[in-house]
């Protein structure tokens, strides 16, 4: 029996309500704006108040998410804790940068500069748990939460005991919203978030969030799903070495493209950079069911982690919310969910999920 | 489950443009101390540790006729990525039907570029060249800029664990090939000197106006370098007769001191923590570690913190161990990987490096590093433990072992 | 006096980010590190800006913080005592 990698535990902070529980994207919340925030829990609940004092607000969402996880999983201390993000804690940097170039170097403030780092939360949840396991964390844009389940599962394959916190975060940024909006990034014009799709013009909305998991290879009382493989590939040229990655993905998994039930897409609204992405989807999944996600919770770097949170309660809950504008219903049952994604056209990831 | 070889090494810092330079200072205990030549700061009399060439010499140096939106930093890490898949002797030219993959590390990736051009950037009416930077900033930026013009198509990943990174970079590297994912992989990491890191240490009251001075009791804080350094992973297959191998990795940990978000804890845990697993998963006692290239980088408390591990891992008679930072300055994401290309160059040639600018052994420790070069008969380095520690608690021991009949 | 300690409180809280605390919440003789408000070591350093920034005053070794940082106290005694010297120049 070959080992296989139990998502233990769940939890997503993101523009949507996805803290709480009860709720699966029941009531989606529309915004017509380009740059949305997460909509945050009690942070107290969650965080001592002597460190919640000096927390920046994504490392007391990342926080929260990771307390939350490790509730759902009933677990109270990690083998290891490994994080993802793009841009990292975006704000402090962009704050010590801007407060550098205005005071000429002079009278900065400490605690941007120790938060700006990209390991900052890692570190944080680590010093809150007083938990002396492995720690790190990756930053490769749209593979940095990709990196951190592959690092995992290599792990859990050493020794099949330990238990893995794995989270995404990243956190809106308006000046790097404006100066990537130079290289397309975002719409110039302002979008209804669930008019994405059909906008017809370049670049996306920008978003956040942070979702951790608990990851482990013994299948517990609430375990959501598998995650059977994880698949990151970079610069891909054209639609046709995108399909073969993905039949090839399919195939080392030991599955074919009619054994998915359901695709989530990381479509992004941008006629430019989803082109391979749509000709995959129409060609390869013709007859698959297709969700999407970003018009929910805007694109960022790590939301793969989201998307993760999505597959997860698909698959045990085995429904699937009508606020992904899925192409067309999802038989029942649900077994094997492909999440396909793409970052600005640059990177092109997947991850397969089993239901158990 | 495979073995982990190096078989190729690449470095550039204060002390060398490339393996040989920087060997060479290293023997003859030369510092690459110096004024701050190429970046524009109001602190521009803290001494540092540049790479004496300007942005364009290194372009010229990589043999990029088109360097244009390529940050100080890719270039850096080029230029030693280059030299490492050399040494190697790795064709990327030729199909191999090798399995290859480049892990990168940075703890500021472009923001030498960013900070420069954060106002015109910002405003969407200026045009120019410096608009190509618009992205850097992003920490991937610099990994997939290098590894689109090496050719590594098969995984590419970017770690930032602070003054850890590369080292993480490696054990990265290593668990793919472990595990079958890769056959071979270039690991490391490159940071450029900005004023983003200078003025967040001086603003800490860790930056030394001085020269560092790594274990000495009069210690006050780091001096900042720059520089890029990778070395080559291979798995047992790859490694056939021949070929020159550097060492293997025999042992590895990454652990957390859970202590303060920036300060070591004072008696050491999380750096004992690491050095001790890494030395278990290569099936050694502590006895049989022949040198410890420490983290040390003279600020009060990482010196105290690692000294205190050290003591009590190995006791009052450790092996032979110093800090290389007093030679490079604190290359911040690249310390890992150039450490481990001087602990690559300790296992080859039998020889240990002297801590520089060492006087005076610390009050609460019984232990001093060694001050002078030991190298040749006295001294025969089988196995070198590599530490790197940083911000966010990380702690992360590296073990170099060498190879029978190397 | 009595001003600078209430200038000094409202900087602290804002500087320190000492969420939901007012200046008379805030102690003038109480400890501000370990037992007392558990302020921590960067905290210093954001001290050490403030009384950069806001009193000219330079304090080059973080250890001398221990003492003048007792409490809010000390720090007013110790801003009090540093403008002196220019006092007594301008008599």
């Amino acid at each position: 029996m070959s080992l296989k990698y139990y998502i233990q535990g769940v939890s997503a902070i993101s523009p949507q309500q996805t803290f709480d529980r009860t709720v699966f994207l029941d009531e989606p919340v529309h915004y017509e704006e380009n740059i949305i925030k997460s909509i945050t829990p009690d942070f107290k609940l969650y965080i001592h108040p002597v460190p919640l004092r000096r927390m920046s607000r994504i490392i007391r969402i990342g926080m929260s998410a990771a307390k939350m996880c490790m509730q759902d999983a009933d677990l109270a201390m990690p083998d290891g804790i490994i994080t993802g993000t793009g841009y990292g804690c975006a704000d402090d940097t962009i704050k010590f940068l801007e407060e550098m170039l205005v005071n000429k170097e002079q009278h900065l403030t400490p605690t941007h500069f120790t938060q700006s780092t990209y390991n900052a939360l890692s570190g944080s949840i680590a010093l809150s748990l007083k938990c002396n396991n492995y720690n790190t964390t990756y930053v490769h844009r749209a593979f940095s939460f990709e990196s951190g389940i592959m690092d995992a599962m290599m792990q859990i394959a050493d020794d099949s005991a330990k238990r893995f916190l794995i989270g995404g975060f990243d956190e809106t940024d308006i000046h790097h919203y404006t100066i990537t909006s130079r290289v397309g990034y975002y719409k110039k014009e302002v979008v209804k978030n669930f008019e994405l799709y059909s906008s017809g013009t370049v670049g996306t909305i920008q978003g956040e969030g942070a979702s951790f998991i608990t990851l482990g290879a013994s299948q517990t009382e609430n375990s959501y799903c598998t995650i059977d493989g994880v698949k990151t590939a970079f610069g891909i040229k054209d639609a046709e070495e995108l399909k073969q990655t993905v039949v090839k993905f399919l195939h080392g998994n030991g599955i074919s493209i009619a054994d998915i039930d359901l695709v989530i897409s990381g479509r992004s609204g941008c006629v430019v950079n989803d082109r391979l992405l749509i000709e995959v989807n129409t060609d390869v999944f013709a007859d698959t069911p297709i969700a999407y996600y970003k018009h929910l919770t805007g694109d960022y770097s790590a939301s793969s982690a989201f998307a993760t949170w999505l597959a997860s309660r698909i698959l045990k809950e085995q429904k699937v919310p009508g606020a992904l504008l899925a192409s067309k219903d999802t038989a029942a049952p649900i077994k094997k969910i492909l999440y396909l994604n793409q970052y600005m056209g640059g990177e092109y990831s997947m991850i397969l999920f089993s239901k158990i | 489950m495979s073995r982990v070889y190096i078989t190729g090494i690449g470095a550039i810092s204060a002390i060398g443009n490339d393996v040989e330079e920087t060997f060479q200072s290293l023997i003859e205990e030369r510092s690459g101390i110096g004024t701050m030549d190429y970046l524009e700061s109001v602190h521009s009399a803290i001494p540092v540790f540049e790479v004496k060439l300007s942005d364009e010499e290194l372009a010229r140096m990589a043999g990029l006729s088109d360097a244009k939106g390529l940050t100080r930093t890719t270039l850096l890490a080029f230029i030693a990525a280059q030299q490492a898949v050399k040494d190697a002797g790795m064709d990327m030219s030729v199909d191999s039907g090798l399995r290859t993959g480049f892990i990168s590390a940075t703890t500021c990736g472009g923001m030498r570029e960013f900070e420069k051009y954060y106002h015109d950037l910002l405003d969407p009416d200026k045009k120019g060249d410096f608009a190509l930077f618009a992205d850097t900033l992003d920490s991937a930026d610099h990994t997939e800029k290098v590894a689109a013009i090496i050719g590594v198509k098969d995984y590419i990943s970017t770690v930032s664990t602070a003054c850890s990174s590369s080292s993480n970079a490696i054990i990265l590297g290593a668990q793919l090939i472990k595990h079958g994912h890769l056959d071979r992989v270039i690991c490391g990491g490159a940071d450029s000197l900005c004023k983003f890191t200078i003025n967040g240490f001086k603003i800490l009251m860790i930056l030394d106006s001085e020269p560092c001075r790594p274990f000495d009791q009069s210690r006050a804080g780091i001096n900042l370098g720059e520089g890029a350094a990778y070395i080559v992973l291979e798995s047992d297959a790859c490694v056939k007769d021949g070929r020159t191998i550097w060492g293997e990795l025999t042992g590895y940990s990454n652990t957390n001191d859970a202590f303060h978000q920036t300060a070591s804890s004072p008696n050491g845990d999380g750096a004992l923590l690491a050095m001790q697993h890494a030395i278990e998963m290569a099936g050694l006692s502590p006895a049989e570690i022949s040198y410890i290239n420490a983290h040390g980088t003279a600020t009060e408390n990482n010196d105290l913190a690692e000294g205190m591990a050290i003591q009590r891992l190995f006791g009052d008679e450790p092996p032979a161990f110093s800090s290389t930072k007093a030679y490079t300055g604190h290359t911040l994401a690249a310390a890992g990987s150039l450490e481990a290309v001087f602990s690559l160059l300790a296992i080859a040639n039998d020889t240990v490096y002297g801590n520089l600018n060492f006087k005076k052994q610390m009050d609460e420790l019984n232990i001093s590093p060694v001050i002078i070069n030991i190298d040749g008969d006295p001294i025969v380095v089988h196995h070198v433990l590599s530490n790197s520690f940083g911000f966010g608690g990380s702690n992360t021991s590296l073990l170099f072992s060498k190879v029978k009949d190397q | 006096m009595d001003q600078l300690i209430l200038e000094l409180k409202k900087e602290l809280i804002e500087r320190l980010n000492l969420e939901g605390m007012t200046p008379e919440e805030l102690d003038e003789n109480m400890p501000l590190f370990g037992e007392g408000l558990g302020l921590d070591s960067i905290d210093a350093l954001e001290i050490i800006v403030l009384l950069d920034k806001n009193y000219q005053i330079k304090i080059t070794d973080p250890k001398d913080g221990k003492k003048i940082f007792y409490s809010i106290k000390t720090i007013a005694d110790y801003i009090t005592e540093q403008r002196k010297p220019v006092a007594n120049t301008t008599i």
